[in-house]
């Protein structure tokens, strides 16, 4: 074999921080910690928000929170600080375990950065735990006609895909998915692809693959989520009656980048990304506030899934789901809660997408036992969830749950169910 | 579609150079207020929200929920549509198939860009877009990969330099009547083809900008519209078609090219009932990224014959007061925030035929097409109508 080769880019960026934002800044460096409060509902965001979560008013009033503050989770040398005044908890760094009241110690040179706190230090006292806004559980979406999984294929568990290209391995869970099904490219009316740009370093990250899916001249598009996350939009173009078979299409490639790096550029670029916060960190803090002090955390992987869908009923079929997004940050909203998830009844198989053993423990609270993760690939692990629910449920009739989410502690929740005759 | 769908608000932000005064959740929340208020709703009357943006245009992974805040995504279904160019045309269709399908009866779809972010490098975010091993050293970003499908389309027809800057000539006469657009100064043919050549033929004038900007657009079901309407914009067809990934394989001639505009028309003009579209057209908001392209782009649509868009322009038959109007709102030539672009078409075509363009309102506007055009010739039609 001849040696595999790499292509490399840089782009600079620069982000502004906006009115609100930057009265923040330029209060670190008089060594004043900021908040903003919400005309509407009153809930004092710190660090401060200039839109809030719940009402959608842009918020203008600020005024002086902390500068003491209690650690709501702390794991790492990172933790979660509330600081006094406020309802929800910055990204900082400190070593003082979950409950410490803390204070900031202040550099002596400010550069108007978050960096500007050094870190927060133990006062020796401990304070209240609680912290973050919670939105209303989320509601059932129940489809307007059942959706039949005709069938998945998943690149082998287990194996070692790091020399492939992305259309290689595509292209070979879609032949597979060919070959259990007895279906042809030409009987594909539809296909939706799930690639994450960042993921893949590539723009566009659907034209690796579109070829290779049999995308060209049909309608077809891209979603630039997890594939649990793509699957509402394949189900509504069948249910238009527009189109009556869909392939739905995610990959991802783990080995092709530092997945630790890549993870970086998805916290706030000025208030979270100078800590050098990655997806592990959070992780960890997730596990802390649950009391689990050194938890497992699931390995990345290379994997593509395909899977057919058809309209009208079938063997297994996709019948509700839920959905719900929280926010970017994990201090705006308890980690620990799972407040995007809501129970969805019994289940004979579940599949969660646990990153985590604590988020095995989590997801288990509000979904009933599951199978666990034992690798994660990227925006196709909730397509691989999928293939195992619709897997046990093909053997032996039952509804089972199948689900994923997007953002690394549960930004965004996805849930599917899924029913076998 | 299962359930009729329509369009009922429509927002968009003054399209600028660079907004460094705000960040891109606040950019976003300034287009989707804009919108729930020409809606007369609040945000507690969406069901789901599709949101896009190009995301190595800014460097934030996961945007869907960096931008929840401005969104209103807290607590609701929101779903990430990330396709290139065509982003802002690909929510708008996201948008009405989670409304026509049944699965949602109102679904914003909001796109945004801050092309200041990259740092005069959105060239570099485009080049990304290109296979990593055979052609991201060898391509130039967006402006050569227009430029060799506009090389041969002058050469076929014989198309000059002045041909082509008509569009743009016509293009900011419409802008400077559009506030939200970007490029409204006025420019002549002699300003367009004095400009510093890019890429043969492209001249700089020839292209379209890089602007910061965001837009939402909000699509209803029947029933869900029979309950707050204030005036809506119906879809009466909609398609999407794509051609091959490599650059080679997409050139008119080769046994693999596809003609991605005429196979996504096809198919939404039958939907529409469009046979004759120069005369069943009021209006195109056309995905015009370079002037050879629109000139190309309106023959591929049915506006005018193979090698007759230059006189399709040149004669007026695209003006303001034309056989179809292209572009009132100025186009993609006078604004362009890339995951916005293509949404705002759809917007600027709702707002014609629901007869709220104001200034550059075309009057009995009754049918509008919106087009979307990206990455591996990617094209998206949406035909909208009244009732």
């Amino acid at each position: 074999m001849t040696a595999f080769h790499e292509g490399r880019i840089r782009i600079p960026y620069k982000w502004p921080a906006g009115n609100v934002g930057s009265a923040f800044l330029e209060a670190l460096a008089d060594r004043r910690l900021l908040g903003s409060r919400c005309p509407r509902c009153a809930t004092v965001y710190a660090p401060p928000r200039s839109i809030c979560l719940q009402c959608h008013v842009a918020i203008d009033e600020l005024s002086e929170v902390g500068p003491h503050g209690t650690v709501v989770a702390s794991a790492a040398g990172f933790g979660l600080i509330r600081l006094d005044g406020a309802r929800t908890a910055l990204v900082h760094r400190t070593d003082a375990p979950l409950g410490a009241r803390v204070h900031p110690v202040w550099s002596p040179a400010p550069q108007k950065s978050i960096l500007d706190v050094v870190s927060f230090a133990a006062t020796g006292e401990t304070g209240d735990v609680e912290y973050g806004i919670t939105p209303p559980p989320p509601r059932k979406l129940t489809l307007p006609q059942p959706v039949t999984v005709l069938g998945t294929a998943c690149t082998p568990r287990g194996a070692d895909r790091s020399g492939w290209s992305i259309p290689e391995m595509v292209h070979e869970v879609v032949s597979d998915l060919f070959a259990r099904t007895g279906f042809k490219q030409r009987m594909v009316d539809t296909v939706i692809t799930a690639s994450s740009d960042f993921l893949d370093g590539r723009t566009i990250s659907d034209m690796a693959v579109q070829d290779v899916v049999g995308a060209p001249g049909k309608s077809a598009s891209k979603v630039s989520m997890d594939g649990l996350f793509a699957l509402p939009y394949a189900v509504a173009r069948l249910t238009s009656g527009v189109f009556n078979t869909c392939l739905v299409v995610a990959h991802a490639k783990a080995s092709s980048a530092d997945q630790r790096a890549i993870s970086r550029a998805a916290f706030d670029p000025i208030l979270i990304r100078p800590l050098g916060v990655t997806d592990h960190d959070v992780l960890r803090l997730q596990a802390s506030r649950m009391g689990i002090a050194d938890p497992s955390i699931v390995a990345d992987g290379d994997g593509a899934v395909a899977i057919l869908l058809t309209t009208g009923a079938g063997p297994v079929s996709l019948s509700e789901a839920t959905f719900a997004t929280l926010a970017h940050s994990p201090g705006d909203w308890d980690v620990a809660a799972a407040p995007g998830l809501s129970p969805m009844g019994p289940s004979d198989a579940t599949a969660f997408m646990d990153l985590s053993s604590a988020q095995t423990a989590l997801w288990e609270r509000v979904l009933g036992p599951g199978t666990s993760l034992s690798h994660q690939w990227g925006f196709a692990t909730g397509l691989e969830r999928l293939a195992t629910v619709h897997e046990a449920l093909s053997k032996t009739p039952g509804t089972g749950l199948a689900h994923a989410v997007a953002g690394y502690v549960g930004q965004s929740q996805a849930v599917w169910r899924l029913r076998s005759q | 579609m299962r359930e009729a769908v329509c369009i009922v608000g429509c927002g968009q932000t003054h399209h600028v150079l660079q907004r460094r005064d705000v960040t891109a959740p606040e950019l976003v929340h300034e287009a989707v207020s804009a919108c729930l208020e020409d809606a007369g709703v609040s945000i507690q009357d969406v069901d789901a929200i599709v949101i896009g943006n190009m995301e190595h245009f800014e460097g934030i992974h996961l945007s869907d929920s960096y931008a929840a805040d401005g969104a209103g995504a807290f607590g609701r279904p929101t779903f990430k549509v990330a396709t290139g160019g065509t982003t802002g045309s690909s929510l708008s269709q996201a948008a009405a198939y989670l409304v026509g399908g049944g699965l949602y009866d109102s679904v914003l779809a909001v796109g945004w860009e801050r092309l200041s972010d990259s740092a005069g490098e959105t060239s570099t975010g485009i080049i990304t877009a290109f296979d990593p091993i055979f052609e991201r050293s060898t391509m130039g970003g967006a402006i050569s990969g227009l430029a060799i499908h506009a090389g041969p389309y002058a050469e076929r027809y014989g198309i000059r330099p002045e041909d082509a800057a008509v569009v743009t000539v016509q293009a900011r006469q419409n802008a400077a009547r559009n506030p939200h657009a970007h490029l409204r100064k006025a420019v002549t043919v002699e300003d367009v083809v004095a400009s510093p050549l890019l890429s043969w033929p492209l001249r700089f004038l020839d292209m379209c900008p890089t602007s910061d900007g965001a837009c939402a657009v909000l699509f209803s079901s029947r029933a869900w519209t029979g309950r707050h309407e204030r005036g809506g914009a119906w879809i009466k067809g909609l398609s999407s078609s794509r051609n091959h990934a490599m650059l080679g394989d997409v050139f008119p001639g080769t046994p693999t090219f596809l003609n991605p505009l005429k196979i996504a028309r096809d198919r939404a003009f039958a939907q529409a009932g469009i046979e004759d579209a120069r005369r069943q057209i009021d209006v195109v908001e056309l995905y015009d990224p370079c002037t050879y392209a629109a000139l190309e782009w309106v023959e591929d649509l049915g506006l005018c014959g193979p090698g007759e868009g230059p006189s399709f322009y040149a004669t007026g038959a695209a003006s303001m007061d034309g056989d179809v109007a292209v572009n009132p709102s100025g186009g993609v030539l006078c604004t362009n925030p890339i995951g916005a672009t293509g949404l705002v078409r759809v917007a600027e075509a709702a707002l014609q035929v629901r007869g709220r363009a104001g200034q550059h309102q075309v009057a009995g506007c009754r049918t509008a097409v919106a087009t979307g055009f990206g990455g591996s010739v990617w094209h998206e039609v949406m035909v909208l109508g009244v009732e």
